[in-house]
C-alpha cells in the first residue's frame, strides 16, 4: 500500500493542515512581526511534537552547521541505517560524502532538502510517523524520483509517511523541448565565454575544500523571454543567478547581458524569497524599500495593486475558490512574491532572474503569477528569466531555454542556449 | 587556498582555545594595564595604547579566520559601533548618558572597566572614540569566540551522563550558543538580500528624493537608523524562528544517545 499524499492549493492552507495534524507550523513570515509573534507560542511548542516534520524551507529542518555531524547525531538508533556516510544509503538520496563536509550555508537549496529528508528518514523509527511537506520544488526530475523510490522504502519497512504537497507539485515531469513556443515578445543578449567563480577553502571553524565551479559559453547567445534555465541539483543554478545580479564577483570575466542594447545589472528573488522581506508585510516592504524615492514608491504600489488584482481574477477564473489571500490571511507568500517583483521592476532592470517561483505555490497559482509578471515585465522592457525544475508547469509560457550541463573537467559547467 | 594561516580548529585539547581567547580578550575584561577609561592628561597615549590592540586582535583574527572573514566581521562592527557611539553621542546631548553610565557602573563594576568614579571633566568625545574602538575589537573577538566552538562536540559535551539540572543546563547553554552562531549564518545569507536590495550596502539602491534640495546627511543618517531597525528585526525573528527547532533536534539527539547508552 502507497503512502498517505495530500494535496493543497495553498502554502497557508498547508501549514493549517500541519498545525492540526501535528500540533505546530512555523510563523507565516510574510504575515509580518505582529503575526509572527502572536503565532510564536505554538511554534514553541514544536519541541513536544512527536512525528518528525520535514518542512518545506530546507533551512528550517537543520539545526547544526555540518549535515555530517547532524547526520551522525540522527542515525544513533542501530534499528536504522548503521552508517549515514556510508556510500550505499548516500547513493540512494543521489548525493556524495564531500556534500556533507561543506557547511550547511554552503549547499545549494536542493541539497539542503536532500539532506533534511535524509535525516527525516534516520529519526523516524518504525510506528512513528514522517510528514514531509513540500519536498519536491527544490529537486530535479531524478532526484525526486529517488526520493520518493525512498519514502516508499521507508512506508514498507513500517514508517508511517505522510506526503503533503501543493497542487501540481507531484506531477510527473515531461520533456522541456514542449515549451517553446513561437511568439517571442522580448529578446536579451548574454554574453561571455568563460567565467569563474571562486568559493576558497578555509580552516575556520573547519577544514573545507576549496570549491569553483567555472561556466562556460561557446558563443553570444540570444535568448528569447521569458528563458527557462534549467540544471541538475547543485550544478550552480543560483550562483550564475547571483553572477549576474553582480552578487557574486567572478575571478575572470562578468557575464555581460543585455536587453534592446541597454546592460547592467540583473534583479534577482531568490528562491527563499522571504528572506527579502527582513521581516516586513509585502506592503511594509515596498514602503520601506522605496521610502526614498516617492515618484517610484506611487509606481510601484500602482503596479502592486494591479497585479494583485489581475492575479486574483485570473485565479477565480479557474476555480472560484482559489485566492492570492483573504480574511484569515492578508499576507500570503503569493502577495509577498508579487510585492517583491513590483520592486524589482520598478527600477527598470534589464533583467529579472526568478529562481525557482513556484516555491510554496500551487501550479496554477504559479503559471498565473509568471504569466502576470512576464507581461509587467515586458511592457516596461525587462526580460524575464526563470530558474525551474518544474519544466513541466510552464508549459507553453516559456520562450527560451538556457540549459546548464555539468562539462568534462571539476566544477565545470556549459550553458547551452 | 584559504588566506588563514593557524588552523585553530584544530587546537587540542580542548581548553587551550577558550584560554587563548581569554587571555586575548583579557583587556576587554580590565584585566590589563591598558586603562578602562581615558584619563583627561594622557588622551592620545590612552588612545593608542587601544589602538595598538585592537590592531593586536584583528592580526589575530585574520591569522585564524582569514583576512575576508576579519573584514566581514569588521563591517558589521563598524557599523554597531557607529549606532553605539552616535546613539551615545544624543543621549549624552538630551542628558540620559549620565544615568545610564551610572547604571552600567553599578551592574558591571564586578568586572572591571567601569569602577572608576564618574569624572565630570572627562572629555566626552575621547570617550565616544574608545567606545568605538572598544567595540571594533570586542564584535570581532566575540565573534570569532562564538564560531570557534563546534555544535556537534558541544552537543556531546552535554549530553554526557551527569545530575540532571546541570545537563538540563549544559544543553540550554550549548542551544543558547548555538543560537548566536547560527545568527551569524542567517546573516551571512540576509547579507545577500541586503545587498540584493542595496547593491552598495550603505546607500540605498532607491533614493530619487535625495537630490532635491533637502540635506543629505539628515536623510542618511534616517535611513541607517530604519536599516538598523530593519536589520535588528530581521536577526530576532531568524533567531526566534530558530530555537524550537534546535530545542527539538537536540533533545531528539539526546534521546537516541540515552537509548545507545
Amino acid at each position: 500500500m502507497a503512502f498517505i499524499q495530500e494535496l493543497f492549493d495553498s502554502f497557508e492552507a498547508q501549514m493549517v493542515r500541519l498545525h492540526g495534524l501535528a500540533g505546530l507550523s512555523p510563523p507565516l513570515m510574510a504575515e509580518g512581526p505582529t503575526s509572527f509573534f502572536t503565532s510564536l507560542n505554538t511554534w514553541f511548542a514544536t519541541s513536544e511534537a512527536r512525528d518528525t516534520i520535514v518542512l518545506p524551507d530546507p533551512s528550517l529542518n537543520l539545526s547544526l552547521p555540518y549535515p555530517e555531524d547532524e547526520l551522525r547525531l540522527a542515525s544513533r538508533d542501530p534499528t536504522t541505517f548503521a552508517d549515514p556516510l556510508a556510500q550505499p544509503f548516500l547513493e540512494r538520496f543521489g548525493l556524495d560524502a564531500e556534500i556533507l563536509r561543506r557547511p550547511v550555508s554552503a549547499l545549494s537549496g536542493g541539497e539542503r532538502m536532500l539532506v533534511s529528508l535524509m535525516k527525516g528518514t534516520l529519526l523516524t523509527t518504525r510506528g512513528q510517523q514522517l510528514i514531509v511537506c513540500s519536498p519536491f520544488f527544490w529537486l530535479d526530475p531524478e532526484h525526486r524520483a529517488l526520493v520518493t523510490s525512498v519514502l516508499n522504502d521507508r512506508h514498507e519497512a513500517g514508517i508511517n509517511i505522510r506526503l503533503m504537497s501543493l497542487q501540481g507539485e507531484n506531477e510527473p515531469s515531461t520533456s522541456t523541448q514542449q515549451l517553446v513556443t513561437t511568439s517571442p515578445e522580448l529578446e536579451w543578449q548574454l554574453t561571455f565565454d568563460q567565467s569563474t567563480v571562486r568559493f576558497p577553502a578555509c580552516t575556520f571553524p573547519r577544514q573545507t575544500n576549496e570549491k569553483q565551479i567555472r561556466f562556460t559559453l561557446r558563443s553570444p547567445a540570444s535568448l528569447r523571454s521569458p528563458t527557462l534555465i534549467s540544471g541538475a541539483n547543485g550544478i550552480g543554478k543560483t550562483t550564475f543567478a547571483k553572477l549576474l545580479a553582480g552578487l557574486l564577483r567572478p575571478k575572470d570575466r562578468r557575464p555581460q547581458i543585455a536587453v534592446r542594447g541597454f546592460g547592467g545589472h540583473a534583479r534577482l528573488l531568490m528562491q527563499d524569497a522571504l528572506l527579502h522581506l527582513f521581516g516586513s508585510t509585502p506592503g511594509g516592504h515596498l514602503d520601506r524599500v522605496l521610502r526614498h524615492d516617492k515618484s517610484l514608491a506611487e509606481g510601484a504600489r500602482t503596479l502592486f495593486r494591479e497585479l494583485q488584482n489581475s492575479c486574483a481574477s485570473s485565479l477565480s477564473a479557474i476555480n472560484a475558490e482559489f485566492t492570492i489571500g483573504n480574511k484569515n490571511v492578508p499576507n500570503s507568500v503569493f502577495q509577498a512574491k508579487l510585492a517583491l517583483v513590483c520592486e524589482r521592476l520598478i527600477g527598470g532592470p534589464p533583467l529579472l532572474i526568478l529562481d525557482e517561483p513556484s516555491w510554496c505555490l500551487s501550479k496554477d497559482a504559479s503559471r498565473v503569477f509568471m504569466q502576470e509578471i512576464v507581461k509587467a515585465a515586458h511592457a516596461r522592457k525587462t526580460a524575464v528569466a526563470v530558474i525551474s525544475h518544474n519544466a513541466d508547469w510552464w508549459q507553453g509560457m516559456m520562450a527560451g531555454h538556457l540549459r546548464m550541463e555539468a562539462g568534462k573537467g571539476l566544477g565545470e559547467v556549459c550553458l547551452v542556449a | 587556498m584559504d588566506d588563514s594561516t593557524i588552523n585553530f580548529a584544530e587546537v587540542r585539547p580542548w581548553w587551550v582555545k577558550p584560554f587563548l581567547l581569554f587571555i586575548i580578550g583579557s583587556p576587554l575584561l580590565g584585566l590589563s594595564s591598558l586603562p578602562a577609561r581615558v584619563r583627561i592628561e594622557s588622551v592620545f597615549v590612552d588612545l593608542a595604547g587601544w589602538c595598538a590592540y585592537a590592531v593586536f586582535v584583528w592580526i589575530f583574527i585574520a591569522l585564524v579566520a582569514s583576512l575576508e572573514q576579519l573584514l566581514r566581521w569588521l563591517c558589521v562592527a563598524l557599523f554597531f559601533g557607529l549606532t553605539v557611539a552616535i546613539s551615545g553621542a544624543v543621549l549624552r546631548k538630551v542628558g540620559i548618558w549620565r544615568a545610564i553610565e551610572a547604571f552600567t557602573t553599578n551592574l558591571f563594576g564586578m568586572v572591571g572597566g567601569t569602577t572608576e568614579s564618574l569624572n565630570e571633566s572627562s572629555d566626552a568625545d575621547a570617550k565616544m572614540v574608545l567606545l568605538l574602538i572598544r567595540v571594533m575589537s570586542v564584535v570581532p573577538l566575540a565573534m570569532l569566540a562564538v564560531q570557534s566552538m563546534r555544535p556537534s562536540a558541544m552537543l556531546r559535551a552535554a549530553m554526557r551522563p551527569s545530575h540532571g539540572a546541570i545537563r538540563e543546563w549544559r544543553i540550554t547553554i550549548a542551544i543558547f550558543i548555538r543560537v548566536f552562531q547560527h545568527v551569524f549564518e542567517i546573516a551571512e545569507r540576509m547579507l545577500f538580500a541586503w545587498q540584493e536590495e542595496n547593491p552598495h550596502i550603505l546607500v540605498p539602491r532607491f533614493r530619487g528624493d535625495w537630490r532635491k534640495g533637502v540635506s543629505f546627511c539628515w536623510l542618511f543618517l534616517g535611513w541607517l537608523k530604519d536599516s538598523v531597525w530593519t536589520w535588528s528585526i530581521g536577526l530576532l525573528l531568524q533567531a526566534l524562528l530558530f530555537v524550537p527547532i534546535a530545542v527539538r533536534d537536540w533533545s531528539r539527539f539526546t534521546d537516541r544517545y540515552e537509548q545507545e547508552l
